[in-house]
């Protein structure tokens, strides 16, 4: 593997600790928000929006899959919809603080999770659907990617929900979620989780799946593309597991150990699939080809930042990351760094 | 990683309704303009001072299953504390004011099991305002069956407290309520005061849970006569002379966690261990236990081991007799 190039790039700069960022589906925009309640959007050619969003910390910041709008939550209790500009479009409340939001595939329309309840919006204002509450709040929430199934973890299980408000299906489970995926073939489910594990649901039969003994809490989790492949990472470490054929039960995971703080970002890469990408707070972002013998490292580089979130452009080897100081850095890899101005 | 040093304390300020928690909180801020305090309130709009960063919580209890461990965490606080350690404004303190109807526990081992909140904060000491002249009343309220009196928990949960209303009470209620709160929790120490009004170095910076300040109150150890009538909860102090057995005392430990650790509160301990000549330090909270050989044993001091186990239903005897079969003979 010949050496990759790297070009780092501060697209902007918020007033504190950047929560959320994102890149649209053109790879042109680059969303972010702080806790100082502050979002912006930058362009490539250095052009940056900035407006305040929330009252308080802004949870998430993400695109639409139309690339039309963008969604903030926030602990305000507020998800709103907004345009490039940054004018507001829509906007619902809900009592509680806003942990996580998602948006629908072929449609605008976003889910929230706000205190006790998932809260949809679409961009021209309506609420699609009143979901009722549950007896804890909502932690995370993500969309099946044909769109069709909301799944939303809370403590206690993850709520699967269809057209209708109340679920379609509970998947029960006495722990507490912080992050959920689902794979892009709508089979699996999968939770990170509160107690330092993860927890595994077939979606058509319930049946489960525990993996445990990671160092902390699991924060991060990335389902391959072709969804036989499922990344997590707990404090430094990641690990892969193989859910091609019967799944990963009685396997064990790939290790890789490349950062030495907090991993704060975990995606497999839009534009190759086999790259894992990786960002923590020590600063250090990695690329992994991850592989059951030898070396899966692909390269590892210092921002000398304490980064605190990352994700990859659809449309280039590139990420976006937030540091805990508020600013937003592109980073370019291999021959795509080239083109960068 | 972050040194002790640089974690931020956090103070638990508990106590039944109407006994002074707020008075207390308001009386540290005000006192206190040199500190960034954040408070986490979990009753709205008690709270009355501009400069502090005041927020409501919500009470949501997490029971986790983590191997053999079982234990309660605030699914409120550990999203509330995530969020105040990324601001750039980061405070010098949390004070964290329960309702009068909280239990200790899962505000107490949120600290030691979120690994998030552990790398950056440390729990300081739990703070108890008990109202001298209403305290006997909650303390023997007759409870349904499997109903905890809270009151009686939060004192045995304290690292201080602060025996407040004290105008309202006469010397000898006082004297009779101190009597009950020694037999409850016997490393705590007691302050009586009156509007919450206390020396500030007394409630803040305590140290507590720090393993290096185990027992530096001496716990008061009582006969058993001197204990209430009826009551479930107790201190019980274990002072022997010799040296222990690493790993009998070790077994011991793992018997106290697995069949006790329901019941025992918080525990506090000094070692003398065989062979070695420093002092083994413990405390813990229920299931979680936190123990590391400390300094080493002074020339002159006496090596003796000491103990305290807060809890429900501890049977005294039972518990000293299996110790002493990890003395080296």
């Amino acid at each position: 593997m010949t050496p990759m190039l790297v070009t780092e790039r501060v697209l902007a700069v918020l007033p504190d600790y950047v929560n959320g960022v994102d890149v649209s589906p053109d790879g042109r925009h680059t969303v972010a928000g702080s806790v100082s309640g502050h979002v912006c959007i930058a362009d490539v050619d250095g052009d940056v929006r900035m407006f305040e969003a929330h009252d308080g910390d802004v949870v998430r910041a993400k695109w639409s899959h139309s690339g039309r709008f963008v969604a903030t939550c926030g602990i305000d209790g507020a998800l709103r919809i907004w345009d490039l500009a940054g004018s507001l479009v829509a906007e619902a409340q809900h009592r509680g603080w806003a942990t996580d939001l998602a948006w629908r595939t072929g449609g605008d329309e976003v889910a929230a999770g706000i205190g006790r309840r998932v809260v949809r919006l679409l961009a021209n204002g309506m609420k699609s659907v009143q979901h009722e509450e549950f007896p804890a709040s909502v932690e995370c929430v993500t969309w099946s990617e044909d769109g069709r199934r909301l799944f939303a973890g809370h403590y206690g299980g993850v709520a699967v929900f269809q057209g209708s408000a109340k679920p379609v299906k509970t998947f029960p489970w006495k722990g507490a979620p912080l992050v959920v995926a689902a794979s892009s073939d709508g089979k699996w489910v999968v939770t990170g989780n509160q107690d330092a594990s993860l927890h595994v649901w077939k979606v058509a039969n319930g049946s489960e799946l525990q993996m445990t003994g990671f160092s902390t809490k699991v924060l991060q989790i990335a389902w391959s593309r072709n969804s036989l492949r499922l990344a997590n990472a707990a404090m430094n470490e990641i690990s892969e597991w193989d859910f091609s054929g019967k799944g990963p039960k009685g396997s064990k995971p790939i290790g890789m150990v490349g950062h030495s703080g907090r991993i704060v970002g975990l995606e497999y890469s839009p534009m190759d699939h086999s790259i894992l990408g990786s960002a923590a707070t020590d600063g250090s972002v990695c690329l992994w080809h991850p592989v059951k013998s030898g070396r899966s490292m692909l390269l590892s580089h210092q921002t000398h930042r304490s980064l605190s979130t990352m994700t990859w452009s659809p449309t280039s080897l590139r990420m976006a990351c937030g540091t805990a100081s508020g600013e937003v850095v592109s980073l370019t890899f291999g021959e795509d760094a080239e083109e960068q101005p | 990683m972050s040194t002790s040093d640089s974690k931020v304390p956090v103070t638990v300020v508990t106590g039944f309704l109407g006994s002074g928690k707020t008075t207390l909180v308001n009386y540290i801020l005000s006192e206190n303009h040199g500190k960034r305090i954040a408070v986490i309130e979990n009753e709205f709009g008690e709270v009355g001072v501009d400069d502090a960063l005041v927020i409501d919580a919500e009470e949501e209890i997490f029971e986790m299953n983590n191997g053999c461990i079982c234990c309660t965490v605030r699914g409120d606080l550990i999203r509330i504390l995530g969020t105040l350690m990324k601001r750039r404004d980061r405070f010098d303190y949390i004070l964290v004011e329960t309702t009068g109807l909280a239990d200790p526990a899962p505000v107490a081992q949120t600290f030691f099991v979120d690994d998030e909140i552990r790398s950056q904060l440390r729990l300081d000491a739990i703070v108890t305002v008990v109202d001298a002249k209403h305290l006997s009343m909650h303390l023997f309220e007759e409870k349904a069956e499997g109903v905890e009196n809270e009151a009686l928990e939060q004192i045995a949960f304290a690292d201080r407290i602060l025996l407040n209303k004290t105008d309202l009470a006469s010397e000898e209620e006082l004297v009779e309520v101190e009597g009950h709160l020694r037999s409850i929790n016997a490393s705590a120490s007691v302050v009586r005061t009156r509007m919450s009004k206390v020396d500030l170095d007394w409630v803040l910076n305590v140290g507590a849970f720090d393993l290096q300040r185990v027992l530096e109150v001496e716990p008061t150890f009582l006969d058993e006569s001197e204990h209430l009538h009826d009551q479930s909860i107790v201190s019980v102090g274990i002072e022997e002379v010799g040296q222990v057995d690493v790993v009998k005392i070790n077994d011991w430990l793992g018997w106290l966690l697995g069949e006790k650790g329901v019941d025992i509160f918080r525990m506090k301990g000094i070692l003398n261990v065989f062979g070695s000549d420093n002092r083994f330090v413990f405390q813990g909270v229920h299931m979680l236990f936190d123990g590391q050989p400390d300094r080493a044993w002074g020339e002159n001091e006496d090596r003796v081991n000491k103990m305290i186990f807060i809890g429900r239903n501890l049977d005294r005897d039972e518990i000293t007799q299996r110790f002493r079969k990890c003395l080296v003979r």
